[in-house]
């Protein structure tokens, strides 16, 4: 997957853990792990929307696009 | 949490308890049913002679031995038969068990769903060779003495009805496919 999620880079930011996060975002540890770890498929623009909530970033700060890492 | 009260519910459905039922039932009853006719196969060689006898007590025309060889070929139809049912039974109850554990939409429902259809089609090929050759039998017995209550008219034909489960089966199956890449989807989705 050429996009890559910078959870860890914000949490980071905002001295904030995942399962605080996932409580913030009402969002199941276990589906935000899958984000984190660049296992997920899809993300709802609510999911979106509420991490960039609480993170208080912009959805550019927390994907970004690296074709290089899609030639497996 | 969600989840778990939809898969209570769904595993306490009126619906799927009975389904399950029914062919755990039916799962048993064509395993004796197997059991039965193909000892009476195996029985023939035995009996024929005697059987015989009786067949020219009760018919005008005494028939020809080889009549038996037709009756096996018939009992064998009818084991294959069952066989095939079981098949399709069997994978049926592995589809009502995966509705009731609340997932479905797998590619395997889908395997199984095809596995189902090509055993209907068996089915369909297997009644109808049994029918032509149960037809041959009753010409072959002609007409019963008087006073012998005897009735039978097979019917050899294509069943419209078969033709059309196929095709639901086999539709069947590529929305059970659809349907797993959906779940698969939606499972990636956060």
């Amino acid at each position: 997957m050429a996009i890559r999620v910078k959870l860890d880079d914000l949490l980071h930011d905002n001295r904030m853990t995942l399962t605080e996060l996932a409580e913030r975002v009402d969002i199941t540890l276990a589906n935000l792990s899958i984000l984190k770890t660049g296992k997920a498929k899809a993300m709802r623009f609510t999911t979106l929307e509420a991490i960039c909530r609480e993170l208080k970033c912009q959805p550019g700060d927390l994907l970004r696009y690296e074709p290089a890492e899609e030639e497996d | 949490m969600e989840s778990n009260m939809k898969k209570d519910s769904e595993s306490n459905d009126i619906v799927l308890k009975s389904a399950r039922s029914i062919l755990a039932f039916s799962k048993w009853v064509l395993l004796a049913g197997i059991g039965v006719v193909t000892i009476c196969l195996l029985a023939i060689p035995f009996t024929y002679q005697y059987l015989l006898a009786e067949m020219a007590k009760a018919f005008v025309s005494p028939p020809e031995p080889e009549i038996f060889g037709m009756i096996a070929l018939i009992m064998a139809l009818a084991v294959v038969l069952m066989l095939l049912t079981l098949f399709a039974v069997d994978r049926l109850r592995r589809i009502v068990r995966s509705v009731g554990e609340g997932n479905p939409f797998t590619h395997i429902n889908g395997t199984r769903l095809r596995g189902i259809g090509i055993a209907a089609v068996g089915i369909q090929i297997v009644t109808f060779c049994a029918s032509l050759l149960a037809t041959g039998v009753v010409t072959m017995l002609g007409d019963p003495k008087p006073g012998v209550d005897f009735e039978m008219s097979p019917d050899a034909s294509i069943s419209i009805s078969g033709i059309l489960l196929v095709l639901l089966l086999i539709i069947l199956a590529r929305v059970f496919d659809r349907g797993a890449e959906m779940q698969e989807e939606l499972d990636g989705t956060v």
